[in-house]
């Protein structure tokens, strides 16, 4: 069997990928595995022993040729069917496409393969996608807060590959590797900061081997804040040999961070700027991750900061990272304490029907819990099992908080917010048959349409989980659609999935109350609004 | 010399093998040809008289450079340069030192041999098996085309062709 993976994001999206691709090498451990990748990642290659074969994508050769006014039109056309001649006689029984994006799904539709899954193009559209957690990949990952998983979970789930279980972390030796620069400005907390985490954490512990990781063409930069003998020039082989033997890695959102999660090595993550620590926070259990809490954060990524001073890379004191750095150094877990108004500190954890997640350190449980129930819900929405297991569910949710106050406020508060969907849910309902005649009569009115349409996707809840949930309807009501029928099958689909959703919600609920019962099985046909009163 | 060094260090290109518009006094095509000692070039200019002189003053490139006088635009959709263009696809620079006046119909070949006129993308187009039964519909009135405009043409009017995707992928790159 062949298999061809197209993963043409940066080395850190790949990195994150590893996992997945040794859950794939496990489910066909006899398959030869190929990898479509970018050029520009081609120095990693050294470490991922399960792909057999490394396919490049000169994507910088072609983005040149189409940028280039010299160069005939067609010429790109030519080099990128050479590019693709070598991998149309591989002749692949399986295709998957980890890129998700449109350039991908249209270069996964000239590559011949038996079963092909994932994003695909067929001719000017794309595929429908053969699962739930593809759909919510494609419709909601991208946008802020609107999905709760991280990005190894999503591409699990989009691919049906069995979760992955992140790494416990382990000190393995007396390095601390400092990673201060990121592939953005905006990402990266200053270097001054960092020179004096370093001259102060020395200090404190002489005994540990601090090194600044350093790519070649970065000497300059920290060359300006950091003596020579200080940086740690590493290619990637290297790097993986310093983590054999570091105690600790404190990094902004970069590749070597994900690096190191993926070998169990405990990680300090800093996540500013356009780093969203919810979907690629560093995936192992117990990372302490510090975001920002800025209002803008975390941002778009790929254009420039929009404040008159870097405010979230501002706001995080030296004193505070010392002090978690030395806590970690020390085996200890460290304090919320110091985590101010602008920032908060996670710690990451990881179960089964959960995933990975963020908690709070000494923040609001509640609202941790409210979040996991969350979490677990759309998990169990997304796997689309006819009966989900919502007994073990609850039990995994109370697992997490052993204060039954803690665990009645949040029931409380989901409660509430299910009684907020609901309602929305049920006013929409009874507006659908206005809707089915406003856009099925013969004498279809667009001006009362449009008017609907406005409507619809002004219902914007306050509450993110509810918001999160309501989210694709008021965009039903916002995007264009060819026709009314279009509209009308987009919005009768989606509130269909709220439908589900309120459903499994109902019985997680039931369950929270009744205690949860281990491996606990739920019917279909739970009513949806069955806990209207408590 | 220096000028002509310096152009040729500015020229982006990923292959040395050239086709050049403008001879002048040919000091850019030496300066070329030094900086890419394997490099065969092809010059294109309106007019033939200076030849004679670019042969004498360079006697020692001479086997490695083509020169064609073509006079006009019909000339050229005729002439053997476009065939070169389909099976080479090489780069086309323009030398506006040497093209003084000429700077219209040059452009004009500039537009025409890089397939980024309308009548340009016709041809490549042609050879790269699209059926092309009418004109294209795009308007290239004052500009170069660009992968944009194929792409726009593929979708429209050429849809299912197998080589379509193979433009949207390389329109997604511009992205």
């Amino acid at each position: 069997m062949k298999i061809l993976v197209l993963s043409l994001l940066r080395v850190g999206d790949l990195v994150q990928q590893r996992p997945l691709l040794q859950a794939l090498r496990l489910a066909h451990p006899a398959a030869e595995i190929h990898l479509l990748t970018n050029k520009s990642v081609g120095s990693i290659r050294p470490l991922f022993w399960e792909v057999d074969l490394w396919h490049v994508f000169d994507r910088d050769h072609l983005q040149q040729s189409v940028g280039t006014a010299s160069i005939p039109l067609t010429r790109p056309v030519r080099d990128l069917e050479d590019m693709l001649g070598e991998l149309a006689g591989e002749h692949y029984d399986l295709l998957l496409n980890f890129t998700h994006n449109r350039l991908s799904a249209h270069l996964a539709s000239l590559i011949p393969a038996t079963l092909k899954k994932g994003l695909l193009a067929e001719g000017l559209a794309f595929r429908s996608f053969e699962n739930n957690w593809l759909r919510h990949f494609n419709e909601r990952f991208g946008a802020r807060e609107a999905s709760p998983f991280h990005y190894v979970d999503m591409l699990a789930g989009s691919f049906n590959l069995p979760a992955v279980r992140p790494q416990v972390p382990r000190a393995r030796g007396p390095l601390v590797l400092l990673q201060p620069l990121t592939s953005d400005l905006k990402k990266e907390w200053g270097l001054a900061n960092w020179r004096r985490l370093l001259d102060e954490a020395r200090q404190e512990f002489p005994e540990l081997d601090f090194r600044v990781l350093c790519a070649p063409f970065e000497a300059d930069r920290l060359g300006q804040f950091f003596d020579r003998e200080e940086l740690e020039i590493a290619d990637w082989t290297q790097l993986q040999m310093l983590l054999r033997q570091s105690a600790l890695m404190i990094s902004g959102d970069t590749s070597v961070k994900h690096l190191a999660a993926l070998s169990g090595v405990p990680v300090l993550e800093i996540a500013l700027g356009s780093s969203d620590a919810v979907k690629t926070g560093a995936f192992m259990q117990n990372a302490w991750i510090v975001q920002s809490r800025v209002d803008c954060a975390p941002c778009p990524p790929s254009s420039p900061c929009r404040r008159l001073s870097h405010l979230c890379g501002e706001t995080l004191p030296v004193r505070d990272v010392l002090s978690w750095t030395r806590d970690l150094l020390r085996g200890k877990k460290p304090a919320a304490a110091g985590s101010g108004p602008a920032f908060r500190l996670f710690e990451s954890l990881w179960s089964p029907l959960l995933g990975w997640k963020l908690r709070p350190v000494g923040g609001d449980q509640k609202e941790f819990l409210c979040d996991a129930a969350d979490q677990i819900l759309w998990k169990m929405f997304l796997d689309g099992e006819e009966r989900p297991p919502v007994g073990s569910a609850a039990q995994e949710l109370k697992s997490l908080n052993a204060q039954p106050s803690v665990m009645e406020a949040a029931l409380e508060n989901l409660l509430g917010e299910r009684r907020e969907l609901l309602n929305l849910f049920e006013q929409t309902e009874k507006r659908l048959t206005t809707l089915s005649r406003l856009c099925f009569a013969d004498g279809f009115d667009p001006v009362l349409l449009q008017a609907e349409r406005r409507s619809l996707g002004a219902q914007i809840p306050l509450n993110k989980r509810v918001r999160r949930h309501w989210q694709e309807i008021v965009e039903a009501g916002t995007q264009p659609f060819s026709s009314p029928l279009h509209f009308f099958g987009a919005v009768r689909r989606k509130l269909d999935d709220v439908r589900r959703r309120l459903e499994i919600q109902n019985q997680l609920i039931q369950q929270l109350r009744e205690g949860g019962k281990p491996h606990g099985q739920a019917t279909r046909e739970s009513p949806v609004g069955g806990l209207e009163t408590p | 010399m220096q000028f002509e060094r310096d152009w040729v260090r500015r020229q982006n290109v990923s292959s040395p093998d050239v086709v050049i518009l403008g001879l002048g006094a040919g000091h850019h095509v030496k300066a070329w040809l030094d900086l890419h000692p394997q490099a065969r070039v092809v010059v294109i200019d309106t007019k033939s008289y200076q030849h004679d002189f670019f042969r004498m003053a360079y006697p020692e490139i001479q086997d490695r450079v083509e020169i064609h006088a073509i006079g006009c635009l019909d000339e050229l959709r005729e002439h053997a340069v476009m065939n070169k263009m389909i099976r080479d696809l090489p780069s086309v620079l323009l030398f506006e030192p040497a093209v003084g006046a000429h700077r219209e119909i040059f452009d004009e070949y500039f537009r025409l041999l890089t397939g980024r006129s309308r009548e340009g993308l016709e041809f490549f187009l042609r050879h790269l098996g699209f059926e092309i039964r009418q004109p294209i519909e795009v308007c290239d009135a004052g500009r170069l085309l660009t992968i944009k405009d194929l792409g726009l043409v593929i979708d429209t009017q050429h849809a299912g062709h197998p080589r379509a995707a193979v433009v949207r992928v390389l329109r997604e790159l511009l992205v």
